[in-house]
């Protein structure tokens, strides 16, 4: 089956006056339709870089320097701008992390819920009008009618949140990116937007990337992941295989660093911090904070070893004499 | 390489970093130059004068600028080289001396009201809001016509008016950082409400005010000039821009250095403030 | 809402009145007095200041007046209750320079000559000055950017009278096609409203580029480009709105400086505007006059920034729904 997303060798780096920082480094995977995918990683991964470049949404210093981007057979990166247009919004849709300040404060809630549609011509007006009223009403905001001509100020983060992921769906897109959506939340608001978000894809059945550093917030949700670090992909496979059977030392990191419920576990925090994007470590860039690390960790960057089916890890440790 | 990394970032105090954004602002270094050397140039005018201000050399009116007389003489035959450089001196005292009142009085205004709060604050902004609201030009005219021409009247006359811009910015900067815990920490290891405003407030919001003495300070050099130009300012034959440009208007055509002189001074003058201003507004703004 | 007008309304009254006693108080204490007043009359006397026969009686007939208004014999309380009277009523007497003229008139004559001037420098400055700020925005360091920054910076430091002398300069002696000196016809507006508004033009065009940038840079703008918006959609549509509300408020203080700032220049133009008259009422220390300058200057900026602050008010929605 031909996936949806077929991101190859993906880099994107940013031209900064200290240096060249290479925030994604050789970034490949593949997502498919109906799929829900999960991007883990710690801030500066480079995983809200990677799907922000998918829709060429990146600030001005940064540039797609190679690789390849391939939505629904077309390669994005040799899209003119009228057909890159006519993706964002309507083929695609994209829900920021910070709902404060990601919708405009002047201009009403309606309106700018309104927008996607009219933008490409989809329909009048008026019936703009309803479908933006029957969308707040399926994410979950009560009394849409009045809501629609109030502006964000008068909503909580949680209910903005809610009216991001009902523009970025209006246009029933075939992908939904949500980039870190909880992120500037409440721990309590937190799991009612992922649930709201698994209601709405069985409602329209696209595929999601969803984009996290906490662990726990995909384990009801995501088909597969994929561990980011520095830049790189370090693991991916199901979900499942990956929780119960991490392969790579740093997603075992990851997981130790979670507090357990039920076992009683001393928390192990990941020595070190992340490296420079701008003068980043040779061979396996974890290999400074690597309890496992090798010789050849240090110097040759490890390519992705297939462990097991549809788990994949880069390191070392796994490679058979 | 990490550990150049950490160095890079210890190293870095509030000044330093502000500092080295405002240097990489070609205009801005080069406003911050000039103003230096206008500073020197006003104070040093007496000694660097060819000729006194008021001496005339009926021999050699509306003279275009030659070697003797660096910038031509006016209708009177008076160097205008050397009337310049007066100008650009009481410019300087009035525009550094004026903005110093209105700074202090605005500060200890602002930083008053803002610590106080409460009634303290309401009355003191209500005065404010008065004095924002009175047409500020006339009263200076007129503070000037009660106390008579000269450096002092023009500097009260100024101040008078000036302080509520800069008690008003003041004030919302100490609100802003009235809140915060060290402000906390030092009232409870038992300063006083003067040291806790003038010592701990006041440095932290010293960058503001800064940007407004810099901004501040053309301002008042466009009221003098005014002034000047109707004939409110400092008593002739002591020189000023304003003066200057009045008595060149209307001999424009016979000799139009007299007019291009003193406006193109005060028109570098005015720029090279305003450059650093836009340079330390840039550089404050973008803090990481 | 009106209830906030009124509130305005009622602390302009009390500014006005803390304005009227402050400039009593102090054109009061100017020294000097009513001597050129007499010096008039005596020359009237003599027909040496050139007066018509119903003039001189005219002044005749002021002179009494004046002693009743500001005479010595009255008592400073009572010369400002009849001044804040006149003030009111609109009738403040004959002014000491003119004296065949009463106050209201010089006003009502003068002030809407200063007063359109201003307003159609503010005008153009608008018309003008967003749209360069805008295209500056848009066209960020290339060489269009930097051409309009240096042209703004440099037009905004130059004195509006330095600039009625360039534009006087350009206009009539190089180019001859305006009039500079004279009133009477239309024509006689554009180098005065000309002068005046290249200040304005530089700063807010450099005000608008700023403020374009910054909007631009929010993340309701990336937002939007992520919805599919066009350039016109989401520069014109999004971030313009955003824009321009803060400009507004700097269009305040901004026509304030215009409309005092008409004393600098009406003299060089000859324009006969409440400016021309205020600085030439300073010099010859025409007192009434200037006070009752004072204070119609002090009520129109205080108007005006009201004004101001209600387009502010409908403009920004955070402001106008929460008050209700």
């Amino acid at each position: 089956m031909e996936p949806l997303l077929n991101i190859e060798d993906l880099r994107v780096y940013f031209y900064r006056p200290e240096g060249v920082l290479k925030a994604v480094d050789g970034l490949s995977y593949k997502l498919y339709r109906g799929e829900v995918l999960g991007i883990v990683g710690e801030s500066g991964s480079g995983k809200s870089v990677s799907v922000l470049s998918i829709l060429k949404l990146l600030p001005t210093n940064g540039k797609i320097e190679s690789g390849s981007i391939i939505f629904d057979g077309k390669n994005i990166l040799n899209l003119s701008k009228e057909e890159l247009r006519d993706l964002r919004g309507k083929d695609i849709g994209i829900v920021f992390q910070d709902p404060m300040s990601s919708l405009n404060p002047v201009i009403t809630i309606g309106q700018q819920v309104m927008e996607p549609l009219l933008w490409h011509n989809l329909c009048s007006k008026s019936e703009a009008y309803e479908r933006a009223k029957e969308m707040l009403g399926m994410v979950g905001i009560p009394l849409p009618e009045e809501r629609m001509k109030e502006y964000p100020f008068q909503f909580s983060g949680g209910m903005r949140q809610r009216v991001m992921i009902a523009l970025a769906l209006i246009c029933r897109p075939k992908l939904l990116i949500a980039d870190e959506p909880t992120t500037s939340l409440d721990v309590t608001i937190q799991a009612q937007i992922i649930r709201l978000l698994k209601r709405m894809k069985k409602e329209f059945g696209m595929s999601v990337i969803l984009i996290t550093h906490n662990l726990a917030l995909t384990t009801n949700f995501c088909d597969r992941l994929i561990i980011m670090y520095a830049g790189n992909m370090m693991e991916t496979g199901k979900t499942k295989d990956i929780l119960y059977n991490p392969a790579h030392p740093y997603t075992k990191s990851l997981l130790d660093a979670v507090p357990d419920i039920e076992v009683e576990k001393d928390l192990v925090p990941i020595p070190g911090s992340i490296p420079s994007l701008i003068d980043p470590p040779n061979g396996c860039r974890f290999h400074p904070r690597c309890p496992l690390a090798m010789d050849i960790c240090k110097e040759e960057v490890p390519p992705l070893f297939n462990i097991d089916t549809d788990h994949y890890s880069a390191c070392w440790l796994h490679r058979r004499a | 390489m990490k550990d150049r990394e950490s160095k890079k970032r210890i190293g870095r105090s509030y000044w330093a970093n502000i500092w080295r954004k405002f240097k990489k602002n070609k205009l801005a270094i080069f406003g911050l130059v000039f103003v230096f050397i206008l500073i020197f140039l006003g104070i040093l005018a007496p000694w660097l004068a060819p000729y006194p201000y008021d001496e005339v050399h009926y021999e050699a009116v509306w003279t275009p600028p030659n070697r003797q007389f660096w910038a031509g003489t006016d209708q009177l035959g008076r160097d205008i080289f050397s009337r310049l450089l007066y100008s650009l001196r009481n410019a300087v005292f009035v525009g550094l001396g004026a903005q110093t009142f209105i700074t202090f009085i605005g500060v200890t205004v602002g930083l008053i009201a803002g610590f106080y709060g409460g009634k303290i604050d309401n009355i003191l902004m209500r005065i404010v809001d008065i004095i924002y609201s009175f047409p500020s030009y006339l009263l200076n005219i007129i503070l000037v016509l009660v106390l008579g021409r000269g450096y002092f009247s023009i500097f009260i006359a100024i101040s008078a008016t000036g302080w509520a811009g800069m008690a008003r910015l003041v004030r919302g900067q100490t609100l802003s950082v009235r809140g915060r815990e060290f402000i906390e920490a030092a009232r409870a290891s038992g300063a006083s409400n003067g040291r806790i405003m003038f010592r701990y407030i006041l440095p932290n919001i010293i960058g503001p005010i800064i940007y407004a003495i810099f901004s501040g300070i053309p301002g008042v050099m466009l009221l003098e000039s005014g002034l000047s130009l109707i004939g409110l300012g400092v008593r002739p034959p002591m020189p000023s821009w304003g003066l200057m440009i009045s008595e060149a208007t209307g001999q424009f055509l016979y000799n139009p250095y007299m007019l291009l002189a003193p406006a193109g001074m005060l028109v570098l003058t005015l720029l090279s403030f305003n450059f650093v201003a836009f340079g330390l507004r840039d550089a404050l703004s973008a803090r990481e | 809402m009106a209830l906030y007008i009124v509130k305005r309304l009622g602390w302009i009254v009390f500014n006005l009145l803390v304005l009227s006693l402050i400039a009593f108080a102090l054109i009061k204490s100017i020294p000097g007095s009513f001597l050129e007043l007499q010096v008039l009359l005596g020359q009237a006397g003599t027909g040496a200041a050139g007066l018509t026969v119903s003039e001189i009686d005219k002044i005749k007939g002021v002179e009494t007046e004046m002693m009743k208004r500001w005479g010595e014999t009255v008592p400073l309380w009572e010369q400002y209750i009849t001044f804040i009277k006149g003030v009111v009523t609109l009738n403040m007497g004959p002014s000491f320079r003119w004296p065949t003229q009463t106050i209201e008139e010089i006003i009502a004559r003068t002030f809407p000559v200063s007063f359109t001037i201003a307003i159609l420098a503010i005008t153009i400055a608008i018309f003008i000055g967003i749209p360069l700020g805008v295209i500056a925005a848009l066209k960020q360091n290339t060489w269009i950017d930097y051409l309009v920054s240096a042209l703004v910076m440099i037009v905004s430091a130059i004195p509006n009278y330095v600039m009625a002398v360039f534009v006087i300069f350009l206009f009539s002696f190089w180019i001859p096609i305006l009039p500079t000196y004279g009133w009477g016809h239309p024509k006689n507006y554009i180098l005065p409203v000309l002068a005046m508004s290249f200040g304005p033009i530089g700063s807010i065009a450099g005000y608008m580029r700023t403020s374009l940038l910054d909007a631009l840079k929010q993340d309701y703008i990336r937002t939007a480009w992520a919805k599919g918006g066009t350039e016109r959609y989401v520069i014109f549509g999004h971030a313009m709105r955003n824009s321009l509300i803060p400009l507004v408020t700097i269009l305040g203080p901004m026509i304030s400086h215009l409309i005092l700032g008409t004393v600098f220049v009406e003299g060089m133009f000859g324009v006969p505007g409440m400016g021309q008259y205020f600085s030439q009422a300073a010099n010859s220390r025409d007192y009434p006059l200037m006070m009752a300058q004072t204070v119609i200057f002090g009520l129109i900026l205080m108007i005006m920034n009201l004004i101001v602050d209600i387009i502010y008010f409908f403009l920004d929605p955070r402001i106008r729904v929460s008050r209700r």
